[in-house]
């Protein structure tokens, strides 16, 4: 593909005395080429075990923190749902068509991640910080057939953008997914603060523990538990919805 | 992974080829490795960065007498804990900075082991430079400079004492790294300007996004 854009960029040159860009034809070139092939690619780059490892591991830690990921405290985001622009665009990488919009869209996360940041106060990171926020984003985002697509945005897209930005955050990408595959619950740090609270609301929550990676386990009604401090959450408590407000 | 060549006009109407670089940076966490890539960035510096908060992906342009070398500077997660995630950052990199912090002793140690690790497993090519970095401590100085010079003249590294604080060594470090680099060994040169970044051209497409289903 590389070697067929050139051509069509040097001929362009030559005959309409025009620069056209390289990343343009390339693009185009993809777009027309790709959806034709894409199927025996994905069959020849799959990584069935590596994608549901990769998932299994997303699943079990769907419900970790940023705190347990070392995000420093700075950059954490306290909304219900973290950097939810940054997972959602991540994981629109994986119904883009080709390899280089796969790579924009990822590129695209990151930007969405630095632009809460933004809001934070805090738009520029190193990599240590990048990556301990990229992990959260991954983790929660948990695409399917992650580490199927990585690979054919790795193989077949733009290799021009390799050392560039794109690059950049595809090899963050690619560490990230590294270090989820080889995640355990030691490499986590234990939460500071609350670590463990039991809710006394079953009915509330028992469909919400039926959930696989929910994080929640429903005790017998007759458990007795120990060792907890009695507390009441006052946003519940003021909530006339909840009926029940024990914590 | 090849250097990309391409061409610009100088003011004076010269027309210049352009090296792309891929400059990784490594070291511990805390080094000053952000403080060190942002002053050469962006000529700033804040004693507030704590812990390094900087920039994970920055380029900047060298211009050398008939070369403008452009560094894609790369930041690596430096922690021990991805220690292991290292290779895929500095895989097919030009030029590595490995940074230490002259005011303490385990981060030269653990600068040695990056070199190590660079000379076994990066591009033989590679272009190493080691930086003393937070070279205005002097006071408190644990590695002395005749040490760090000496081992950098044994593993043919380029060495600075560099502060990012009080902007000593930090163009030259860069500089003495372009320079170095082989400027032949670029691919074809690419006509037009320096290529504006994946992000400007999303925001060039509009919509503020990429993907295309």
């Amino acid at each position: 593909m590389g070697v067929l854009c050139s051509y069509i960029v040097q001929k362009q040159k030559n005959w309409q005395r025009e620069d056209i860009s390289h990343e343009l034809v390339y693009n185009a070139v993809e777009h027309c080429v790709m959806p034709q092939i894409k199927p025996l690619i994905i069959r020849r780059v799959a990584q069935t075990e590596r994608d549901e490892l990769v998932s299994s591991k997303c699943l079990e830690f769907s419900g970790v923190t940023q705190d347990q990921l070392r995000v420093r405290p700075c950059l954490r985001s306290n909304e219900p749902v973290p950097f939810i622009e940054a997972i959602t665009q991540l994981r629109a990488s994986y119904f883009s068509s080709t390899p280089t919009d796969k790579m924009y869209s990822v590129v695209g996360a990151a930007k969405a991640l630095y632009d809460r940041l933004g809001d934070i106060g805090e738009s520029s990171i190193d990599g240590d910080a990048f990556l301990d926020l990229w992990i959260y984003v991954i983790i929660k985002a948990n695409i399917k057939d992650l580490a199927t697509n990585l690979l054919f945005m790795i193989d077949y897209g733009n290799p021009q953008l390799a050392c560039g930005e794109a690059g950049y955050y595809l090899t963050t990408l690619e560490a990230a997914v590294h270090f989820i595959a080889s995640l355990s619950p030691e490499t986590l740090q234990a939460p500071q603060g609350v670590m463990e609270f039991v809710v006394c609301e079953r009915e509330y929550f028992s469909s919400l523990c039926s959930l696989p990676g929910s994080g929640l386990e429903m005790v017998a009604s007759d458990t007795e538990v120990q060792g907890y401090q009695v507390a009441v959450i006052r946003d519940w408590a003021l909530n006339r919805a909840r009926y029940m407000t024990n914590v | 992974m090849a250097s990309r060549g391409g061409s610009a006009h100088r003011a004076n109407g010269s027309r210049d080829k352009i090296c792309h670089f891929k400059l990784v940076l490594l070291g511990e966490s805390g080094v000053g490795k952000s403080c060190l890539v942002l002053r050469f960035v962006k000529g700033e510096y804040s004693d507030h960065l704590e812990a390094t908060i900087g920039a994970a992906f920055l380029t900047q342009t060298v211009n050398l007498d008939d070369t403008t070398v452009k560094f894609e500077i790369w930041d690596t997660a430096g922690q021990e804990r991805y220690h292991s995630l290292a290779p895929m950052y500095y895989r097919g990199a030009q030029a590595a900075v490995v940074v230490y912090d002259i005011s303490d002793g385990d981060t030269f140690v653990r600068a040695k082991n990056w070199v190590k690790e660079l000379q076994r497993q990066a591009s033989p090519s590679i272009v190493i430079a080691l930086a003393g970095n937070k070279a205005d401590l002097k006071d408190i100085r644990k590695v002395h400079i005749e040490d760090a010079q000496s081992y950098a003249e044994d593993n043919g590294l380029l060495f600075m004492e560099t502060s990012a604080k009080s902007d000593q060594n930090v163009q030259e470090l860069f500089l003495a790294i372009a320079n170095k680099l082989p400027k032949s060994a670029s691919g074809s040169p690419r006509t037009g300007t320096l290529e504006p970044n994946v992000s400007d051209r999303m925001r060039q497409q509009g919509n503020g996004g990429c993907c295309k289903s």
